[in-house]
């Protein structure tokens, strides 16, 4: 990496690089899950048992423990054998895989082990050669340069200069992977670790140390050359935290009382040892802070000074006879920590606590979290509270009191009618938001009269209240609308399936043909058609699919369907933008006209109007194309209608809280459902009820069955809001059957037999395969209990329908065609066929 | 054949067949593959039946020679199990549906994806082309079909047929005619010429369609175990095939190469075999053990393929002679 140029020797890289990407290798495709095998050392097949079960090598055949089984062991007394007894080493726990693995690298070891792991280690390495130690490439090959440079401070503290030389022969000389990537990084030894800092940051702490290290004395002349150095010092330098000292752990050697320091023979000559101010941890202070290079001569006077000597003729006094300690010498008040990086923690720094007025909030903007501003006083504590149900918002904004929530970029401007009076408001929020404590006066327009400032106070202090914090908090829990609301109507398939009933009892009695047969008029796409090689059936029709027409997005039939086909899977898009499918409900032209005569009526008006006038139907019918079922008679369409409210009812609970987020108050549907169903009621008993309603109600006929007529497309896997057919033609086993099957027909089983094929090693092969097999059946079995789920669901439904089923038998038979007719069609065709099939 | 059925179809043809046929059923094993790519999902003829393709569910999908029984190409890049494929007319395309909720059609020759089609929210259970395989039709569990256009590299597809509440499990296409069947047990024939559909409702959750070869029935089998012949221009019910056992397997039924025949899988291990007109039970080949999965009648001659767990077997009229003829045909 360095070596390809000068910009990127600057950078420092860790590991090892990936091998460059040659552009025109070929893909190489990964190994197959089944061809990832492992074999042990004999060829034969490892099986899997888990990461954490055994992995490899559990057990005996797939089983936990021996040939015999799993017996937990039992007690044996060891009494007689307690001179042999030994003690359980991991080994003992280890498969003979790991062991291997370990007593081979345990060997490397031990060969590495020669030239730096200690006796003990040593000799612990002859006694048992597999041992987890940190490996060698884990460890400093570099040696410790800050423990070499205290130790030879150390070693010159010592009775014997150099005494800590010896030990160093026997100490392993490494250091911890995480100082050599610290190291690696760019940091030194004794340097601080943190982010780098400003120089003004740093500074204090030096003077910091000045102050408590007293027995390092200060640099004499650093303090200057710092102070012209910070001239000088260019703003976007900056430098290491603070240095720390490497704490020496040196052993102790010696019978003499913590505490003791022998003759110091540096001192001797310099003066006076006596340090003031004790460091706990670092008692060689002095000794390093000369190998630092620190001024001595300042404090130390001449002479020998030290434990273990009398009074020397040199000497004025033998205060030192004994080391004495004094509180003095330590410190006693926990001090606030140094600046450090310039910013603050969660407490605000002296220099701004005590400082007041608004220049607080500038400077402090940053260190306390975004969004928040400091408020000065409670001035506004004592306002009364609008409400109780206002409180609740409130709670959160403080009223502009202690701290307040900066609202977001005025969205709410309550006197916006008077532009001078809602610049004044702005302003007073502007103010309030800085804690001014006279926004109100000052933002008040002097020039008018005491009453109406008075007033103006009022309403301000009130709107700041009122709508403030409600617009914020509230803004933040909604989202705006992406379509009014006021669009009330969606597209459905004009076309409508008829009766399910009907078509179950023909399919129970085999009469199929007229009535389980029904036709629709169909759009094919004109490419299709293009690519079919067939004309366009519908030249000049924009159409694709079934046609469509507008029905009032709140009538009772569409409400459901008008759920379930924004469902979000995969909403197709029509190839042609011109042509629109069913699910782009809101973009079209039509919708567009739609709401605008909405909102030029009153809604509540809109909406049932909608419902009963004529739907216009844009599109034109070719009347070759019309061959819908004529033969739905009324009391079929009445008794669907029925259903229709029902299930809707049951859909409605499960859809409560959509309704509820919608602004339409959720009684006009209840009315709109109470009301058709009454009528629907009325309309059998009473027939003199307006000509008019009756229009509406055949229309209405068609209408529910946009309940499951309204293909569900892409959302198959919530089931179709129709329940499935009550009268099953083979019965209960049937309906239970279902019951499994809302998919649809799965797949069977591949069983074991399927992998007999010649393989290599047939049995193991075989082996793996049958649990890959039994890996898949809890999937299936997933699958099944949401399948189950869903049908539940259905099974309500279906419950209400049987019942229906029994109300209504007499009315379905009337509507039977002719057995010997079909029986005499169905001769007719068999007839043909045979024809063809000598042809 | 019975006497009956002569003396009807003696009646019935204006001048007597020369030598009248026994029609044969594929009642000989010629001989078992065993395909090696994990339960095979369907199998399929290509249009000549000089080829066969099967849909593993290890993803892969084979192409073998009918008549020697070896492999010629395996097509891997699919995400899941291979549910259907189809070949085109020329053998130059394959098209295949996966549980990965893609199609994809490849290069029959360097078994190469030419065009992974993307678009279905569930897995895609059959995939057909159109005659002259300018489009790919697709059915899926999402319950659209989706046309995709073979001859522009559009991503999206020419049209959705969104009509069905289910699943489409089955779809064939003849012409400018499309059959779909669906689990929430309709058959729909999109008529492309007319600009009609026309919806039959059968109840159970359909399995599979066929379309006979003269075009005028539909063959629908469906989970409650019985297989139905209509009329595909009124929808009435000509034929009822029962006996097999299908409740809770997608299956599938198929008609002989001549109509004469109806022929289903069944989870009972065999295949059944009805005859058309009669309905009466003509054969139960015996598969297996397991659940007979898929199967294919040869387009011409008296050849089936079955498709059962991992293997595919091949049955024929004759036990061994016909083996010399395939490559005649």
């Amino acid at each position: 990496m360095a070596s390809d140029g000068g910009g990127e020797e600057d950078f420092v890289t860790y590991g090892t690089p990936l091998e460059p990407l040659e552009e025109d290798e070929p893909l190489r495709k990964p190994v197959p899950l089944h061809e990832q095998t492992v074999k042990d050392e004999k060829g034969r097949y490892q099986r899997f048992h888990g990461a954490f079960t055994g992995g490899f090598s559990a057990g005996y055949f797939n089983t936990v423990g021996s040939k015999e089984g799993w017996t937990p062991s039992t007690f044996v007394s060891s009494r007689q054998q307690k001179a042999d007894q030994h003690l359980a080493r991991p080994e003992d726990f280890m498969d003979e895989e790991v062991c291997g693995g370990l007593s081979e690298g345990g060997g490397a070891k031990a060969g590495g082990a020669a030239d730096g792991v200690s006796v003990s280690g040593l000799r612990r390495a002859r006694h048992r050669p597999p041992q987890i130690t940190t490996s060698r490439e884990f460890s400093s090959g570099r040696r410790d340069e800050a423990a070499d440079k205290a130790r030879a401070v150390g070693a010159q503290a010592a009775l014997i200069p150099g005494d800590l030389l010896l030990e160093e022969i026997i100490t392993p000389a490494r250091s911890s992977i995480g100082v050599e990537l610290l190291r690696r990084m760019g940091w030194r030894e004794g340097q601080g670790v943190g982010p780098r800092v400003k120089r003004k940051a740093r500074r204090p702490q030096t003077d910091d140390r000045a102050r408590v290290y007293g027995c390092a004395p200060p640099p004499a002349g650093s303090e200057e050359d710092e102070e012209e150095e910070e001239e000088f010092a260019p703003e976007n330098v900056t430098y290491a935290p603070k240095d720390v000292t490497p704490m020496d752990f040196t052993p102790k050697s010696g019978l003499q009382g913590l505490g003791y320091r022998g003759l110091d023979p540096g001192l001797a000559l310099q003066g006076s040892g006596a340090a003031q101010h004790i460091e706990l941890f670092d008692p060689q202070g002095g000794a390093r802070s000369r190998l630092f290079g620190d001024s001595q001569g300042r404090l130390r006077r001449g002479g020998v000074a030290g434990q273990g000597f009398g009074v020397g003729a040199l000497e004025d006094d033998d205060e030192d006879i004994y080391h004495r300690d004094s509180m003095s010498r330590y410190d006693t008040v926990l001090e606030g920590e140094e600046p450090g990086d310039g910013l603050y923690g969660w407490t605000a720094p002296q220099q701004y606590t005590n400082k007041t007025g608004r220049s607080r909030d500038a400077a402090y903007l940053g260190k306390i979290l975004e969004g928040f501003t400091l408020a000065q006083s409670p001035l506004e504590d004592k306002e009364p509270r609008p409400s109780s149900s206002d409180a609740v918002f409130h709670a959160a904004g403080g009223a502009g009191g202690l701290e307040g929530r900066r609202p977001p970029p005025q969205t709410f401007r309550p006197f916006e009618k008077t532009p001078s009076k809602q610049a004044r408001y702005d302003l007073y929020l502007g103010r309030l938001r800085q804690g001014d404590t006279d926004a109100l006066e000052q933002s008040l327009d002097p020039a008018m009269t005491e009453w109406e400032r008075s007033r103006e106070r009022d309403e301000f202090v009130r709107a700041s209240i009122l709508y403030r914090p409600a617009s914020t908090s509230l803004s933040s829990r909604f989202t705006r609308a992406e379509h009014q609301d006021d669009e009330d109507t969606v597209e459905v398939a004009r076309d409508q399936e008829g009766d399910m009933d009907d078509k179950q009892a023909a399919v129970k009695m085999k009469m199929f043909g007229k009535m389980t047969r029904e036709s629709f008029e169909w759009h094919p796409d004109k490419l299709l058609c293009k690519r079919f090689n067939v004309p366009d059936p519908y030249p000049g029709s924009g159409l694709v699919g079934l046609p469509k027409v507008k029905r009032d997005k709140f009538s009772v039939f569409n409400f459901l369907t008008v759920t379930e086909s924004r469902q979000p899977t995969a909403p197709p898009k029509p190839p042609d933008s011109g042509k629109k499918s069913r699910w782009d409900v809101s973009e079209s032209k039509e919708e567009a006209e739609k709401k605008k005569e909405d909102l030029s009526e009153p809604r509540g008006t809109a909406k049932n109007h909608a419902e009963m006038e004529p739907e216009p139907e844009p599109e034109p019918e070719p009347s070759a194309s019309e061959t819908r079922m004529e033969d739905q008679d009324g009391s079929a369409k009445g008794d669907e209608e029925e259903e229709e409210e029902e299930e809707q009812e049951e859909q409605e609970e499960e859809e409560e809280e959509e309704e509820e987020e919608e602004s339409r108050p959720p009684m006009d549907l209840f009315k709109a459902i109470f009301a058709s169903s009454s009528e629907e009621k009325s309309s059998s008993s009473e027939a003199e009820s307006n000509d008019e309603e009756e229009a509406a109600d055949q229309r209405d006929g068609e209408e529910p069955q946009n309940l499951f007529s309204i293909s569900t497309g892409a959302s198959s896997s919530a089931p179709p809001p129709a329940p499935p057919p009550a009268s099953q033609p083979s019965g209960s086993s049937q309906t239970k059957e279902e019951e499994e099957e809302v998919f649809g027909p799965k797949l069977p089983p591949p069983s074991a037999a399927v992998y007999t094929g010649g393989a290599a090693a047939p049995r193991q092969e075989d082996k793996r395969k049958r649990k890959r097999s039994k890996e898949k059946k809890p999937k299936k079995s997933k699958h099944k209990k949401e399948k189950k789920k869903k049908k539940q669901k259905k099974k309500k439904g279906k419950q209400k329908k049987s019942r229906k089923e029994s109300e209504r038998e007499s009315s379905s038979e009337d509507s039977d065609p002719d057995p010997d007719l079909s029986a005499d069609l169905l001769l007719k065709r068999l007839k043909s066929i045979r024809s063809q099939q000598n042809r | 054949m019975n006497e009956k059925e002569q003396t009807e179809k003696r009646l019935v043809m204006a001048f007597p067949e020369p030598k009248p046929q026994v029609p044969q059923l594929p009642q000989h094993l010629l001989r078992t593959i065993n395909c090696q790519q994990g339960a095979v999902r369907a199998v399929r003829f290509n249009v000549d039946g000089n080829y066969f393709l099967s849909c593993g569910s290890d993803k892969s999908l084979k192409l073998w020679s009918a008549s020697r029984g070896t492999l010629l190409k395996t097509y891997s890049g699919h995400g899941y199990e291979v549910l259907d494929a189809d070949s085109s007319f020329d053998n130059s395309l394959i098209c295949s549906c996966s549980s990965d909720k893609t199609v994809i059609l490849w290069d029959v020759a360097s078994g190469q994806v030419t065009r992974k089609l993307r678009g279905h929210a569930g897995k895609v259970n059959c995939v057909q082309f159109n005659e002259e395989a300018t489009v790919t039709l697709s059915g899926s569990i999402d319950g659209t079909v989706r046309c995709w256009d073979n001859r522009s590299r559009k991503s999206e597809p020419i049209q959705i047929l969104d009509e069905a509440r289910d699943s489409v499990s089955s779809l064939k296409v003849v012409q400018h005619e499309l059959l779909t069947g669906s689990v929430d047990g309709r058959v729909r024939r999109y008529d492309l010429r007319m600009g009609q559909l026309h919806v039959d409702f059968i109840d159970s959750p359909i399995t599979c369609v066929c379309f006979s070869q003269d075009g005028q029935c539909t063959l629908s089998s469906s989970l409650d175990s019985v297989v139905r012949l209509l009329d595909k221009s009124t929808g009435e019910m000509l034929g009822e095939y029962k006996g097999h056992k299908m409740k809770g397997y997608k299956l599938d039924c198929c008609l002989s190469s001549r109509d004469t025949h109806v022929l289903s899988c069944s989870e009972d291990g065999h295949v059944y075999c009805w005859d058309l007109v009669e309905g009466s039970l003509s054969l139960k080949l015996p598969v297996g053990k397991a659940v007979v999965q898929s199967l294919s009648f040869h387009p011409s001659q008296t050849r089936l393929l079955t498709a059962m767990e991992g293997r595919v077997q091949v049955w024929s009229a004759e036990p061994e002679e016909t083996e010399d003829d395939a490559p005649l045909s």
